[in-house]
């Protein structure tokens, strides 16, 4: 420690921090851009919206609620939110009891399990389209929202368990086989004892899965093919006609679909680089 | 010697069993088995049988519900897929089955293999620009600030608030991201343009999504860029974190400037990390089908997904499926060969 401080001090000098700082602000206004344009669009005029100016002469607030008479934005929020919830309670109540087992007992294939899950979370839901839409064809459950929630279900489960088995791994078992021998059962000690200390990693996946099932897009484009039965994200791009795009609807509408995100994320913002840590990195 | 295997397996069993603990009845066994175990007598508990079948009775209701789902919703798809590849499928009740002319048509189309060069190229390019600029990102964030009094590595000031900045594209939806990138890649309206000719940079104002393959090219690698890095910087930091500050103290010792100090060290402790992280962008790379869908127009740009969505929107469901099969193996190709390429001797510490 001795030896390592006057050469601290020796390189300690202010410019190439003061570069540093700055090429470091300049990247994140860069990164940060979008999201006010994004804004700001949705507060434009209509007759501004050709203008190069960055800030309209008048906020247009009216954009906002005009949205929701001029489109089926309503129902395609009814269904982000059903298809979002229900895919997030699925996917806790499936991924649970397969992480903790996952990371408690070395069974025989949990090998494979672990692979398998790496495996399928590397299958792009682009290839496997056209085989979901056979399937729900033949079940006759095109443009529903169960369908949907199946589905999104389905692909998430794979990182939740990947998460919870990583987080309940790190949970010592000395404290479940310590409330064993006080006289709970297998079961109790984990509801009592392992449940509530990975409740961090819980929060994490639960809140992960419901922001990506909360912004699918492709098997919501594919599998829900009536415009009032899509979900938000699908739903947007009806302001994208051939010619002309509605600019200021179509950011209003997305402003109104990256909200609960923004919240949420604020949330798990610290949870989710210790989840991710968890997960992927050794 | 194979038939005298299973007549010597019963002894043993017996043996283990009788180690293990005593043989209760059968009908009692079994009635333990569908009863919670708070309820199984204690002579039950130290027969053999029961704790395999315990263990059994542990893995069906674990483990059945989410296989059983992946089997449905993942592998059965996957499997439909495969099948209906080989078939004529065009949304009715026949699908008959046609041998390999699907892969035939695909391979004498041209219009899927302009739509392959442009996901080919996407997949070279956009993992290595991205992992590039996140691996920076990083290292400046865990270990580019000023050198702070007995501490070998100091992170910039406000490190986290960058990692914030960075991933939160990640959160977006990428159809939202592909939206907001049309506007700002928009000819008479857009930000860029509009800020190149604030700076006074006229000359390099394009028409940035008007129909030009390169342009739309580099668009589609700004926003795929744009949206993934930050998640690399999260990710590589969490990886540079993990590294032993005594490590960096040691290099500074031996007298390592910043940049030895990154690529002797740094850079190989988290090399494990990096190449993972390769095969995930690469595959997104290989997909980006929502930004090209949104974004792009039509005549300027396809990607391999976006081409099987529109033979899916015409009907032609055999020989989209075709598509999403090679493209699968395709992407399991590549997995397999950046495993190879990249494997080095793991380093402990």
């Amino acid at each position: 420690m001795t030896a390592t401080a006057p050469a601290a001090r020796k390189r300690s000098f202010r410019p190439r921090t003061l570069v540093i700082t700055a090429v470091a602000w300049l990247l994140a206004a860069l990164f940060l851009a979008p999201y006010l344009e994004m804004v700001l669009t949705a507060l434009r005029p209509a007759d501004e919206l050709r203008d190069r100016s960055y800030f309209p002469d008048k906020l247009e607030w009216s954009n906002l609620v005009d949205v929701w008479k001029e489109s089926s934005l309503g129902d395609n929020l009814q269904v982000t939110l059903l298809v979002a919830g229900g895919a997030t309670v699925l996917v806790l109540l499936v991924s649970l009891p397969a992480a903790y087992y996952t990371a408690r007992v070395r069974y025989r294939g949990r090998k494979w399990f672990l692979l398998l899950v790496l495996v399928t979370q590397m299958f792009q839901p682009t290839a496997l389209v056209v085989g979901l839409y056979r399937q729900f064809y033949q079940l006759d459950m095109l443009n529903s929202v169960w369908t949907l929630i199946l589905c999104n279900a389905a692909f998430n489960l794979a990182f939740a368990v990947w998460i919870l088995s990583a987080y309940i791994s790190s949970i010592p078992v000395e404290l479940e086989e310590a409330a064993m021998v006080d006289g709970t059962s297998r079961f109790g000690a984990m509801i009592r004892v392992t449940l509530p200390l990975a409740l961090p990693g819980v929060v994490t996946a639960v809140i992960f899965t419901f922001i990506t099932s909360w912004n699918e897009f492709i098997m919501g484009l594919t599998l829900s093919t009536e415009p009032d039965k899509q979900p938000l994200t699908v739903g947007i791009n009806n302001f994208i006609g051939n010619y002309t795009v509605q600019w200021n609807y179509l950011f209003a509408a997305s402003v109104v679909a990256i909200l609960p995100v923004i919240v949420l994320f604020a949330f798990i913002e610290r949870h989710v680089v210790s989840g991710l840590t968890a997960g992927s990195v050794k | 010697m194979k038939t005298a295997k299973p007549a010597e397996s019963p002894p043993s069993t017996t043996a283990r069993a009788a180690a293990g603990g005593t043989r209760a009845p059968s009908g009692l066994l079994l009635l333990s088995v569908l009863l919670p175990p708070r309820f199984t007598p204690e002579r039950v508990k130290r027969d053999r049988r029961y704790r395999t079948l315990d263990k059994y009775r542990f893995i069906a209701g674990f483990l059945a519900l989410p296989l059983a789902f992946y089997a449905v919703f993942v592998i059965s798809p996957f499997l439909q897929a495969i099948y209906y590849s080989f078939t004529d499928w065009d949304g009715g009740a026949t699908a008959d089955f046609v041998g390999l002319d699907n892969y035939r048509k695909l391979w004498n189309d041209d219009r899927f293999w302009d739509s392959a060069k442009t996901s080919v190229s996407l997949l070279v390019a956009a993992p290595v620009i991205t992992l590039s600029l996140g691996i920076f990102f990083a290292y400046m964030i865990t270990a580019g600030g000023r050198h702070r009094r007995g501490q070998a590595v100091a992170g910039v000031v406000g490190s986290s608030f960058y990692k914030v900045v960075y991933f939160f594209p990640q959160v977006l939806s990428i159809a939202i991201v592909a939206v907001v990138w049309m506007r700002v890649f928009s000819t008479r309206s857009g930000l860029l343009n509009g800020s190149l000719g604030a700076v006074g940079l006229d000359g390099l104002e394009k028409p940035w999504l008007g129909g030009d393959y390169n342009l739309a090219l580099f668009a589609t690698l700004t926003v795929l860029c744009w949206s993934f890095v930050g998640f690399y910087v999260v990710l590589f930091s969490a990886a540079m974190g993990a590294i032993p500050r005594d490590l960096y103290e040691a290099a500074l010792l031996d007298g390592a400037g910043r940049a030895t100090t990154f690529f002797k060290v740094t850079l190989p402790l988290i090399w494990d990390t990096v190449r993972t992280g390769w095969i995930y962008m690469g595959i997104q790379a290989l997909d980006a089908f929502a930004i090209v869908l949104v974004m792009v127009p039509d005549h300027a740009l396809k990607v391999t997904p976006v081409f099987l969505y529109q033979r899916f929107r015409e009907g032609q469901f055999g020989y989209a499926t075709a598509i999403g099969v090679v493209l699968l193996v395709f992407s399991v190709v590549f997995s397999l060969i950046i495993m190879r390429v990249g494997n080095r001797d793991r380093i402990e510490y």
